[in-house]
């Protein structure tokens, strides 16, 4: 996973690490209120905008790597 | 740069919601041992700002220990009483309220379907009001962000003045309750663009009424509120004169050649920042003149020059010579009577400001903008001067010192000290701790720092809760030939089978040297009495600013009881009483002696 990518788990999440395979399932602390937190954490330091239909399915490090990629294919 | 400064630098480069999150992170790791603030977080919509609260209270200097209300639920929060709000024992409470959540479809509202203003406001303040009744925690209700566009075409824009109409009637409510404030915060949304601070895929999808990545923006306005409740402010303002209060150089241009009033640049601009100077002076805050200059011509051009608003007589201190500035702050403020941590300096010269940062680093040193267009929001922008509330004694402050310098001069005449304590005719009334007075005193234990024994800051909870448990708070004023001080004086006494223990005992600066303390012994001593002790115990913990009351307990027939590096502890027994000063009259005082006999 890219560095900075990975840091914004690490930050907005609060843990130490994460991986391709995390996702709301398996980081206790991805909760309702945090998803949104990283949400926004992503499209700012990425500069993108998700749909707001999108949003809600964006529940794992893979769904979320893969909607980063339509928008930026270079990630 | 220290690890806390690195921080905030990065911060600063990029202020994100994944950087806040790291910062907040590290600044658990690099400071943990700030001092902390209670803070209860209420809204009715979906408010999560702790991160980035924390960490500009962290910039602030101190931690914020939060509890978060349920969603919509700061009504019931407020009025129930045992609440969870009310157990937290917050220090203050925030409360963010959505336009949209408050005023279900208002958004969409054409001019004439707005409703009537007053039947809300009216419901809120009796909110405010029914919790400032249970608990003394401070209230910060931020002011309503208006819409970034509203119904009605080009020439309408009836929602967004409603709005305005709203948060002005919100501020009418909040200072008809006392504790209660609101941040301005739909300014700094305007200054930055509306557009931003809304986004409608988060309200539709989580109810989120103000856009998270505008929190850095937003905690700061609240995080300086709540800076302002714990810190004391500056007392007095320190300027230099050439290319700061006027343009040009007094020396080389002469009274006639600064540009200092009018409109034209760059006069006007020094013309205004002038009288925002004046602004902050109306405030409470002193003004004083460092400038390295000639005395005869500054007096000239102050003279010559009546069309600029700045007047001689609204410099508290001048320090006007040649000598290093760092000299000019410690007489000023060895004059003035306060600390140098109550004084900010300004100058345009950055060697001037490194110079006073390194000699008096208790100095808050800034350099002014390259640009004097840019003076007067500079000013404004300096968190130095915040104070919440602004008390009668505060508006007071520079005409008190102003007659304190009359009483000097005084003095110097008096044909001895005695006499001229008879000639002041001093009046000293003790009164409890009551809901009239206890912003005052709440204040004064806040900011006291010369004659203060134990500098020990209570909160309000806690003095609400030693008063439960037995203790007596007074105030006490003092009123002489010159007119009334106000409260110039707090003391907590707690009470231990035949022992009253003097907690709390201090003084406001602006009367030590006029024997009032002993007077207050006098009278604390007869409480203790009434109270059945006969042993008075007191404490002298020393610190950096204290000195002035180091000698209290020994002048006064206090026997050293125990001493260590923390202070010292003194007694007396009660079988002889501390005499009042004949030249002090204790108001009150016959008609209590008269009723015991």
């Amino acid at each position: 996973m890219r560095e900075d990518l990975k840091q914004v788990f690490l930050d907005v999440l609060e843990v130490r690490s994460i991986s391709d395979k995390d996702s709301v399932e398996t980081i206790t602390s991805w909760d309702s209120v945090r998803h949104l937190s990283l949400i926004m954490a992503l499209e700012e330091r990425f500069g993108v905008a998700f749909e707001a239909d999108e949003i809600p399915e964006l529940i794992s490090v893979a769904a979320i790597r893969e909607a980063l990629n339509r928008r930026a294919p270079a990630g | 740069m220290d690890a806390l400064g690195q921080i905030f630098e990065g911060l600063d480069s990029n202020p994100c919601l994944s950087e806040y999150a790291a910062a907040a992170r590290k600044l658990r790791e690099a400071a943990p041992g700030m001092p902390e603030l209670r803070v209860a977080v209420l809204s009715n919509h979906t408010f999560e700002i702790e991160t980035a609260l924390e960490v500009e209270c962290a910039r602030r200097g101190f931690r914020p220990v939060f509890y978060q209300a349920g969603y919509d639920q700061y009504r019931q929060e407020l009025l129930a009483s045992g609440s969870g709000l009310e157990s937290f024992r917050p220090d203050a409470v925030l409360i963010s309220l959505d336009l949209e959540s408050t005023f279900p479809g208002i958004s969409a509202a054409e001019a004439s379907g707005l409703p009537s203003l007053s039947e809300w406001l009216e419901g809120f303040q009796a909110l405010l009001a029914a919790w400032r009744k249970r608990s003394p925690a401070a209230v910060f209700v931020h002011d309503f962000i208006p819409p970034a566009v509203s119904a009605g075409g080009p020439a309408g824009a009836a929602l967004f003045d409603w709005t305005m109409e709203l948060n002005a009637g919100l501020r009418r409510a909040a200072s008809a309750v006392e504790g209660v404030f609101v941040p301005a915060v739909a300014q700094a949304a305007c200054a930055d663009g509306l557009t931003g601070w809304r986004d409608l895929r988060f309200w539709y999808l989580a109810r989120v009424g103000i856009n998270p990545k505008k929190f850095p923006i937003l905690a700061a306005n609240l995080a300086r509120c709540l800076a302002a409740l714990r810190r004391p402010a500056a007392k007095c303002v320190v300027f230099d004169l050439d290319n700061t209060v006027w343009g040009g150089i007094l020396g080389d241009a002469g009274p006639q050649g600064i540009r200092c009033a009018g409109t034209e640049y760059p006069a006007g601009a020094y013309a205004d920042f002038q009288r925002a100077l004046l602004a902050l002076r109306s405030r409470g805050i002193l003004l004083a003149v460092a400038s390295k200059n000639d005395w005869p011509l500054v007096e000239e051009a102050f003279r010559v020059r009546d069309d600029m608003p700045l007047r001689p007589e609204h410099i508290a201190a001048w320090e006007v010579h040649w000598n290093p500035k760092p000299e000019s702050l410690e007489r000023i403020a060895r004059k003035l009577n306060i600390g140098l941590d109550s004084l900010v300096f300004l100058d345009d010269n950055p060697a001037e400001v490194d110079l006073v940062r390194m000699a008096c680093p208790a100095v808050r040193a800034y350099q002014m903008p390259a640009q004097p267009e840019r003076f007067a929001a500079f000013l404004w922008k300096l968190e130095d001067f915040d104070q919440l509330k602004l008390s009668e004694e505060d508006r007071r402050r520079a005409e008190l010192y102003q007659l304190r310098e009359k009483q000097e001069r005084m003095a110097a005449a008096a044909t001895d000290l005695e006499s001229f304590y008879r000639s002041l005719k001093t009046v000293l009334a003790p009164e409890p701790c009551g809901e009239r007075n206890f912003d005052r005193i709440v204040q004064l234990i806040r900011k006291t720092n010369q004659f203060n024994l134990t500098t020990r800051r209570h909160d309000r909870n806690t003095l609400m809760e030693r008063i439960a448990g037995g203790s007596e708070l007074w105030g006490f004023r003092a009123s002489d030939i010159h007119g009334d001080h106000g409260l110039i004086a707090v003391a907590l006494l707690d009470f231990d089978g035949s022992t009253c223990i003097i907690d709390t005992l201090l003084m406001s600066c602006r009367v030590i040297g006029r024997t009032l303390e002993t007077a207050i012994l006098h009278f604390l001593e007869g409480r203790a009495l009434a109270r059945g002790a006969r042993l008075l115990k007191g404490e002298y913990l020393p610190t950096a600013k204290n000195g002035p009351c180091r000698e209290f307990y020994r002048q006064h027939g206090f026997a050293l009881e125990a001493e260590d590096e923390r202070g010292a502890t003194w007694a007396k027994t009660l079988d002889s009483r501390t005499g009042c000063p004949e030249w002090i009259t204790i108001s009150g005082e016959l008609t209590e002696a008269c009723a015991k006999t």
